[in-house]
């Protein structure tokens, strides 16, 4: 199920008897902005249009779902992903929450503090000296980095 | 299905037309199937829908949609259980923070997927991240930066001591072992369990360790993965929920297998890759569904297979003089997969015929054991060793398999193996063809064979087959050009006796993706021949995606 978040709406307007007498329903969602949003309607259909393709092909399904992944990180601006995961976490869509955190970690996987910090938009608010501290108690793990 | 208009804040018109969506009426087809969302996910995303919608004032007053749905909203508003979430108030302004807005379980669900080494480092992002990492409860120490051991073992043991979730789903260590390390590594596997760890991994090299006696009884853990490690257990094995365990050169000997097979009631996915010290494998288990067997460089060995519930099963690799392949009762076996090879050394020609008559009986015993599989996929060798027993008159087996997938190198000496497996495959509706490269020699089939005719000849069987044959596909054909007159033979062939056939796919011309010019052509040209042969089957169609 995805799109939980507006299957609950449905299920909500159903208790309350709200009969709707106009072919379509219109359910806000004011969290969410609509780029994200339309991105994430084309990627929930086409994860189904796979599913139905390939029914009993478990693997089948995995393999193009991971080709149109790829694909489709290549259309996304890194900076874009955020605001996909914020959109696919309020829409509680899993799929999708799940596989644009992993696109995030694998764009900032073994890169420079200061490559993720630009690429979060994240600035330090560590007072004077409190980072040279950390960087020190954990200096085993800056070994061996990427540079930008 | 009913039409849904969504509408998200700040509608950008253009951009939703850019990519194809229609603002005004996106279709959205809802599943009405329960599944279980707990209700902690409810109130997070209620809570959320009637947070104070301060932001963005300005652009709701020139939208029209947004005073439509201002109208619209009646939220009902409930707590905020999320104690960590944080919203930032005030406008949003360009190339700021991206990620301070998503709450702390979305950031450690992006942390689990980074190696620990990278998760340790975000610690210096900023005071909220400074120990985020030490929850994250996947500890993945795979990297291979860290070259000394000595240094290595110290960074895993740094970041044990300051981790803090009290579950682990997933401990993975990977690293070159030396028997100093062992109560180190000792010490790591009790931290793993104590934190109940779902998933335990010790992909070590170049020196056996020997697990711990108490990991052999731990209730939590479902999926185990060693690599050279010694299994030896002093009592019982009581893995009572693991599911997946996956040995990669680990010694076996006599009866451990057992045990552990006895003490896991629950294992569904078995892979032995490499393992040996043992002449003699029965697998028996009763919840078995998958099993892989993955090479075997001792002598002669014999494996017996009783899963009365195995529903895959693959035998790749390399097994050296490998007697006897045999499944008992494989009445739910749908899939199986024989890419393997027997090697043998000999020096005379009379010790090479015995080890092909020595082949030729494990494939036809294996054969006749699987006669019931819905699908199943031939490799190179298992194809070379039917071709073989083709031209010696030796028939194969009959098969029920609906779905065959031959891998084939498309040289001459393949075309009595495929044609003996289309002959015992009568019921066959998919057939599969993957072209691939092989450099293996076909010396002993050269000699007592060399004539293409003998296709040809065995043509008069073909009259009754391939009568429920509905699809072809073909992969690989443009990379291996030299072969393709067999290749011509073989479509030629399906073309004109499939008399149900569909569709006939061949795809990957790697050729027209590179562009050489008189491949392509060439290629054009193998096309336009393929396309003019006869077909029996006035709904047939070919071809050629690219």
């Amino acid at each position: 199920m995805k799109f939980c978040a507006v299957k609950q709406y449905f299920d909500d307007e159903n208790n309350n008897n709200i009969t709707s007498g106009a072919s379509t329903t219109m359910i806000p969602l004011p969290n969410v902005e609509s780029h994200p949003l339309a991105i994430l309607i084309t990627y929930c259909k086409k994860h189904l249009k796979i599913k139905a393709n390939n029914a009993d092909n478990k693997k089948e399904t995995e393999k193009e779902m991971e080709q149109y992944e790829q694909e489709l990180l290549k259309k996304v601006m890194p900076q874009e992903l955020t605001e996909l995961i914020l959109a696919a976490n309020y829409l509680n869509f899993k799929e999708a929450l799940d596989f644009f955190c992993r696109a995030v970690a694998s764009a900032i996987q073994n890169k420079s503090i200061e490559f993720v910090r630009k690429f979060f938009g994240l600035e330090s608010d560590f007072e004077l000296g409190e980072e040279e501290k950390l960087r020190e108690e954990f200096a085993w793990s800056f070994e061996g980095v990427d540079e930008d | 299905m009913s039409a849904l208009r969504l509408i998200g804040r700040k509608n950008n018109f253009r951009e939703l037309r850019s990519l194809g969506v229609s603002p005004f009426t996106i279709e959205l087809r809802v599943r009405m199937e329960e599944e279980s969302y707990g209700s902690s996910e409810r109130s997070s995303t209620s809570s959320e829908e009637s947070a104070p919608y301060s932001t963005d004032n300005s652009s709701h007053a020139t939208n029209p949609m947004n005073s439509e749905e201002e109208e619209e909203e009646e939220e009902s508003s409930s707590s905020d259980d999320y104690p960590s979430k944080r919203r930032k108030h005030g406008p949003i302004v360009e190339e700021e923070d991206r990620i301070s807005t998503l709450p702390d379980s979305i950031l450690l669900t992006i942390l689990s997927s980074l190696c620990t080494k990278d998760a340790v480092r975000t610690g210096v992002l900023s005071k909220r991240w400074a120990y985020l990492w030490t929850f994250v409860p996947s500890l993945r120490f795979t990297d291979y930066y860290l070259r000394h051991a000595a240094d290595y073992a110290s960074f895993v043991d740094n970041v044990l001591l300051l981790h803090r979730a009290s579950k682990l789903t997933n401990f993975s260590v990977e690293v070159e072992y030396n028997p100093e390390l062992k109560p180190r590594v000792d010490l790591w596997v009790r931290f793993a369990t104590t934190a109940k760890v779902d998933q335990l991994s010790l992909l070590l090299s170049s020196c056996f360790y020997k697990l711990p006696q108490h990991l052999y009884a731990n209730e939590f853990v479902s999926e185990l993965d060693f690599r050279a490690c010694e299994i030896k257990p002093n009592g019982l094995v009581r893995w009572s929920s693991l599911k997946r365990l996956c040995l990669w050169n680990v010694a076996l000997p006599k009866d451990v297998l057992n045990q552990v097979l006895l003490g896991s009631p629950r294992l569904e996915f078995l892979e032995l890759r490499s393992c040996d010290k043992f002449n003699r494998l029965d697998i028996v288990s009763e919840s078995l569904k998958k099993l892989v067997m993955d090479s075997y460089c001792e002598d002669g060995l014999e494996l017996e297979i009783v899963a009365p519930k195995i529903e895959s099963l693959e035998i790749i690799g390399e097994f050296y003089g490998m007697k006897k392949c045999q499944i008992k009762n494989a009445s739910a076996l749908v899939e199986v997969r024989l890419d393997f090879e027997i090697t043998m050394e000999y020096e005379e020609e009379e010790q090479e015929e015995d080890h092909y008559k020595n082949c030729e009986n494990v494939v036809r015993e294996l054969f006749e054991s699987l006669h019931q599989v819905k699908k199943l996929i031939v490799g190179r060798w298992c194809l070379k060793v039917l071709s073989i027993m083709s031209v010696k008159h030796l028939s194969c087996p009959v098969l029920n398999c609906k779905c065959l997938t031959m891998k084939t190198s498309m040289e001459k000496w393949n075309l009595p193996g495929i044609a003996s497996l289309l002959q015992s495959s009568p019921y066959v509706e998919t057939l599969v063809i993957d072209i691939i490269f092989s450099n293996h020699d076909s010396e002993f089939l050269d000699r007592i064979y060399d004539e293409v005719n003998h296709w040809k000849s065995k043509e008069v069987y073909f009259k009754s087959l391939l009568q429920c044959l509905k699809t072809v596909k073909i992969f690989g054909f443009g990379e291996r050009f030299h072969t393709k007159d067999v290749f011509i033979l073989v479509v030629e062939f399906l073309l004109k006796n499939a008399k149900v056939l569909e569709k006939m796919v061949i795809t990957e011309p790697w050729v027209m993706q590179n562009g050489i010019h008189n491949m392509q052509l060439k290629f054009l040209q193998v096309s336009q021949k393929l396309l003019s042969f006869p077909r029996s089957s006035p709904h047939a169609v070919v071809m050629f995606p690219f």
